[in-house]
């Protein structure tokens, strides 16, 4: 029979070949989605961000190297159960690192990132972990003044780092106000928006080498509400001033030698009529340059 | 195998299958095999684009009835009938191919491309439900088929006096269809005085709306099943023109006086009894107003063809009614 129709397969993130954890090794990028926007506080709707960015990366005629890609498809969830949904993505994404493999979560909010992250400290005992957060908000509010998980991503990753927020570099925030409010925050590194202009800046050039200095392994977390509200809807009410989509490919291009074994992007809400196509094929863009740069990462 | 995922995805989780059906290749395909495969195609029509929109706007409506088709769900509950219903055999044999690749290319190069899908998927065996797409890609798909060609057309447009402007007329004026193996139910235009006379005394069958509300179910399939009989290759060409306007307006030709969803339903469940080899959904313009993607009409449509799945996979006898 001749299998060369040309049918093309409902889609995987890029086109990716399909697998599980047995094709995964040192070398490949395991991607996954993240059906979860449940715990975070704002508009729901992330959940479905993994969906529509297979929809929009594939069959698309553009040719991507996938060979060292997989899509596991997505993962395990408990939307009604925070603390079993936070152990179960912790344990899965340990799973994939075990293997070798970099690891890139698609979708999802920012409760997600946390769960991740502890899945990468699982993964790396006795290494020096740190995190690259690329958003508009700092996520400091403190754990237990704020809402349950709202606005406390970074706050709920530095508590997992021996270092603190001294391994934690901050980038694309609207402003550093919130960041003055909290006295323990200074360690942190922190490149704001308005000095993202020129990627060849001080600021990020600073973060880039203190990571590069202390970190064994980082984890790279984008949400998409850093991007101008043009491009994509967030997981809460968004910023007409964030980065273009070109700003920020930039900007993840210069962290393309750094040691980052797990990345996410969180925050897409996807217009699932068809003007959503457009974002939603933005934001895949930005997820391909993420596994660009976990693909760096291992060479 | 050592397997990443232990536990159930969420509903609307996963890949964007047809109803949330496990995604297929070629090779997967079993005779018994009921294979969903889009065709994203339309007429290079500017003012009226968007139905190749359709395959993905389906889809994305077809993922609320997951429960029939997902074998992660627990079995469905008729509620008239007080039973549950068995899925467990749709959950192997209703698959998502995926869509005929066919974005950016010519009518020539894509009717052989849609010549090339269709006929390899029957070549297996297995029929087929097509979603479209405008109706440019009828006659492309019927082509692909084998044998002599029986049609059963819901809505849609007839020929007029260029004979080859309707998936009708092409077929009939390239002697691939026979009037005699083709039946019209309710077209969205009134034919063609000459054409209407020409083709019923050829053998073909007119039925208006109102015409084919009076024929009994019982009948209907006795007709399909006929039909299905006397030809290589029967196929159900489906266009959403077929519903009134009041009901659904997210076609083409849009039109009032059209048929329900009380009378497609039974309709295509008594059909998809009878051989069909592939049923055809046409004419879907999702970018049309309506309540976004989920949009009422597009529910409606997903409705009428968990008919045909259930009578095409033989599981009618599931829902007879039995007290519990």
């Amino acid at each position: 029979m001749n299998v060369a129709a040309p049918i093309r397969p409902v889609g995987s993130f890029f086109d990716a070949p399909i697998g599980d954890l047995d094709d995964l090794r040192s070398g490949t990028i395991a991607m996954a989605g993240v059906y979860c926007d449940h715990y975070s506080g704002g508009m729901p709707g992330g959940r479905l961000a993994a969906r529509q960015l297979r929809y929009a990366s594939s069959g698309q005629g553009i040719s991507l190297r996938t060979d060292d890609m997989i899509d596991l498809g997505d993962l395990n969830v408990f939307p009604l159960d925070p603390v079993g949904n936070e152990a179960i993505l912790t344990e899965q994404c340990t799973r994939i690192l075990a293997t070798g493999a970099n690891f890139l979560a698609l979708g999802g909010d920012y409760s997600v990132s946390p769960a991740l992250f502890a899945g990468l400290r699982a993964a790396s005992p006795g290494k020096s972990i740190g995190l690259i957060r690329i958003s508009r908000r700092l996520d400091l509010s403190d754990v237990f003044e704020a809402t349950p998980r709202r606005d406390t991503a970074t706050t709920r990753i530095a508590a997992q780092i021996p270092n603190g927020l001294s391994n934690v570099a901050l980038l694309g925030a609207a402003g550093l106000q919130s960041a003055e409010e909290y006295e323990w925050a200074t360690d942190a590194l922190f490149a704001p928006r308005t000095e993202l202009h020129d990627v060849n800046g001080a600021s990020l050039s600073i973060c880039r080498d203190k990571m590069m200095d202390c970190c064994d392994a980082i984890f790279l977390s984008v949400d998409a509400d850093a991007l101008n509200t043009r491009i994509s809807q967030t997981a809460i009410q968004s910023d007409g001033r964030g980065m273009s989509t070109e700003r920020l490919l930039a900007v993840l291009e210069t962290l393309q030698d750094l040691p980052v074994r797990v990345a996410d992007l969180t925050g897409h809400l996807p217009d699932l009529d068809l003007p959503g196509q457009f974002s939603s094929a933005a934001i895949a863009v930005v997820g391909y340059a993420l596994a660009e740069i976990l693909r760096a990462a291992t060479r | 195998m050592s397997a990443l995922r232990t536990a159930p995805l969420p509903r609307m989780a996963g890949d964007l299958t047809f109803m949330r059906a496990k995604r297929a290749t070629l090779d997967d395909l079993r005779a018994d095999s009921l294979a969903v495969i889009g065709i994203p195609f339309e007429r290079d029509t500017i003012a009226a684009s968007g139905c190749r929109f359709g395959p993905r706007a389906l889809r994305e409506t077809s993922v609320y009835f997951g429960w029939h088709v997902n074998a992660q769900f627990s079995h469905p509950v008729d509620i008239d009938a007080r039973k549950q219903i068995s899925t467990s055999s749709i959950h192997d044999r209703l698959v998502d191919l995926g869509d005929v690749a066919i974005a950016g290319h010519l009518p020539p190069a894509a009717n052989t491309m849609i010549q090339s899908a269709i006929g390899e998927i029957h070549a297996c065996g297995a029929s087929t439900i097509i979603l479209g797409g405008d109706d440019s890609i009828v006659a492309p798909a019927a082509t692909a088929c084998e044998g002599s060609l029986g049609l059963l057309q819901f809505g849609g447009t007839l020929p007029s006096v260029d004979k080859e402007d309707a998936p009708l007329g092409q077929l009939l004026a390239s002697k691939r269809l026979r009037p005699s193996n083709a039946v019209v139910v309710a077209p969205a235009q009134n034919p063609d005085t000459n054409f209407a006379d020409e083709f019923e005394n050829a053998g073909g069958r007119l039925l208006t709306a109102r015409k084919f509300r009076r024929l009994p179910a019982a009948k209907l399939t006795g007709l399909a099943r006929n039909l299905g009989n006397s030809v290589d290759t029967l196929l159900l060409h489906f266009d959403i023109s077929v519903f009134s306007a009041a009901l659904h307006g997210m076609t083409q030709t849009p039109r009032f006086g059209g048929l329900t969803i009380r009378d497609m339903q039974p309709a295509l469940t008594a059909i998809g009894q009878a051989p069909v080899a592939g049923l055809i959904v046409t004419g879907l313009n999702p970018t049309k107003n309506g309540l976004s993607v989920v949009k009422t009409g597009q529910r409606l449509i997903v409705t009428a063809l968990l008919g045909y799945i259930y009578g095409r996979l033989g599981l009618l006898s599931s829902l007879q009614r039995e007290d519990i």
